[in-house]
């Protein structure tokens, strides 16, 4: 199925939310919408998923087999061939069998037919064993894992998934990932509005950055997250692990310097620069490790949080290090407030760009 | 002079005898309400329905009207019914008036607001998600009925329960077009507000504890089923 969007535009209570939008999807692969709160992200993927009317423009559905474009007055034939996947996801009453056999149960799919795919479904999602859990009861991982499975059941030609791994655990969120690399591999267009830019560089194959209801920037993720405006990136990334400093160069490297702190960076600048890092991509270690990743900074833990199934944790290395680890590691490795830990990062996992 | 201990001992005897005339009225009672609660909730059900699942001119002013519609007096209906079913009035030529269909018409149009406001709260508590969710994996207009009914059946049975109590307790409409006449129209409330006033107490009191179980056997029902509701 292809989709093409021409110039619509939608408003609510008078206020503009998207204006004057095209795109096309066409191929298969990785989709992402990108863009800030109130940038218009979550309407666009509800009315390409037609649940929203556009209030002008066309929406086109090219279903596969057929001459021209679909009408809208073929939607519920169209609906049929998508899926959309709210977060948090809705879990109807019932238990989780039931769950991810209502898109089957709509079709009129027997019985056993039924069962039989949706057991597969689960156990793709590692849900094996929860068919006859109650569906509401479940953790928010859990469930968003019950609606991935749910709709991967009805097999759609599309699938639109609205920040499919915010507030997840880390298990949840990277078997959703994997599930998400899995669809586009087998030819399904996968459409995903995410504020986690970590993500879209992960996964992502074409990205369209909305601001203030218009797509400011389009293109291949390496080439608008890589060559785009850097800075730009950098303010929305947020401000976990964003430093001011400068970038020296070292005999053979160059080193971000903030203060009296500094870690190795890969980068073809240098001068007054920022920085950022993902707290995803550090690790934490008791012992002072030997690996090939050019950090490695001794610091004390200051403060950790608690944030659904992980711990986001401050490291003192001279500067505040937020460090993002599960719970059943900081369980596990028997850290506390005070604890002396080593962080350690690749250089090239470090975000450059230059100071404006 | 009346005396309390002497009319609870002949009522209590009068029920555990299975006193004829007693159950009468109970079952008359009993299938009244439950006629104008099973008419009510079949009307209040569609239309909760069909008010909640459309977008609308005027939706607003409809959910407030219907809201409204439950403030209105029983007595008041009951006078409306009297007016429309006695013999002058345009409903006359179908005799209904002091029957027990006159009865159950009064008690549906009592119970239809009530139950219609708490379906209504009930399909709007759901959220437009689960909607969306249904239509999104594929549900067609008859799947989506069938599945937000599923989704919200704990709160129809509280619609239902709490109707059906609200009717089987009232009495001055009742009264007013069914009449009290024993026999056919006599229900519990308005034999044991007739009773009373006659000094008939042991029959009022014996009535009146059959009420007063089966007022609070449909709370318990009630109170389990808002319990599922809630969750």
């Amino acid at each position: 199925m292809r989709i093409a969007v021409q110039n619509i535009s939608k408003s609510f209570d008078g206020k503009a939310v998207l204006k004057d939008i095209s795109l096309t999807i066409e191929k298969p692969g990785i989709y992402a919408l990108v863009g800030p709160n109130g940038s218009g992200k979550t309407t666009l993927m509800r009315m390409l998923a037609l649940l929203e009317r556009t209030d002008s423009g066309t929406l086109k559905y090219k279903v596969r087999d057929t001459e021209g474009y679909a009408s809208l007055n073929t939607t519920p034939r169209i609906r049929k061939r998508m899926a959309l996947i709210h977060n948090p996801a809705v879990m109807f009453s019932g238990s989780v069998k039931y769950n991810a056999g209502y898109g089957l149960r709509v079709r009129g799919v027997s019985r056993d037919m039924r069962m039989k795919k949706v057991l597969q479904s689960l156990e793709s999602l590692s849900l094996g064993g929860f068919e006859k859990r109650e569906a509401r009861t479940l953790s928010a991982g859990e469930i968003q894992r019950v609606a991935l499975a749910r709709a991967l059941v009805i097999d759609p030609e599309l699938i639109f998934l609205d920040e499919p791994t915010a507030n997840l655990d880390p298990l949840s969120a990277k078997l959703i990932e994997q599930t998400i690399l899995e669809l586009a591999r087998r030819g399904k267009k996968v459409v995903l509005a995410t504020h986690n830019l970590w993500q879209v560089e992960r996964i992502a194959d074409w990205v369209w950055f909305l601001n203030d209801g218009i797509i400011s920037i389009s293109g291949t993720a390496q080439d608008v997250l890589h060559k785009g405006d850097q800075a730009f990136w950098g303010k929305f990334l947020g401000r976990d692990n964003m430093f001011a400093g400068e970038i020296v160069d070292l005999k053979n490297g160059k080193s971000f310097k903030v203060g009296n702190v500094s870690f190795e960076v890969a980068s073809d600048i240098t001068g007054p620069a920022m920085a950022s890092l993902n707290p995803n991509e550090i690790i934490l270690s008791a012992q002072k490790l030997t690996s090939s990743a050019r950090n490695v900074m001794e610091g004390v833990i200051t403060e950790a949080v608690s944030e659904g199934g992980l711990y986001k944790i401050t490291v003192d290395v001279g500067l505040p290090l937020i460090v993002a680890i599960t719970k059943a590691s900081w369980d596990e490795m028997g850290l506390q407030e005070g604890s002396k830990v080593y962080a350690v990062f690749k250089a090239s996992s470090v975000r450059v760009w230059r100071e404006e | 002079m009346f005396n309390l201990i002497q009319s609870m001992k002949q009522a209590m005897g009068m029920l555990s005898q299975f006193d004829a005339e007693i159950w009468q009225i109970v079952l008359m009672s009993l299938r009244v309400s439950l006629a104008s609660s099973v008419i009510a909730i079949c009307l209040a059900i569609p239309l909760s329905f069909a008010i909640t699942q459309n977008e609308f001119r005027g939706k607003r002013v409809v959910i407030g009207a219907v809201n409204s519609f439950i403030a209105v007096p029983a007595v008041v209906i009951g006078l409306v019914c009297y007016l429309l079913l006695s013999r002058s009035g345009p409903l006359g030529f179908w005799h209904l008036l002091y029957s027990p269909s006159a009865m159950i018409t009064a008690q549906s149009l009592l119970a239809l607001p009530l139950m219609t406001g708490l379906c209504i709260a009930a399909l709007q508590g759901l959220g437009h998600r689960v909607r969306e969710t249904m239509v999104t994996l594929g549900a067609g207009r008859r799947h989506l009925t069938l599945g937000i009914m599923r989704e919200v059946r704990f709160a129809l049975a509280a619609a239902f329960i709490t109707g059906f109590s609200r009717v089987l307790g009232e009495t001055g409409m009742t009264m007013m077009v069914g009449g009290n006449i024993k026999g056919e129209t006599r229900v519990m409330t308005t034999a044991i507000a007739l009773e009373t006033i006659k000094g008939n107490f042991e029959l009022g009191i014996a009535l009146g504890i059959v009420l007063l179980v089966v007022a609070i056997g449909i709370n318990v029902v009630l109170q389990l089923v808002q319990g599922r509701a809630g969750r």
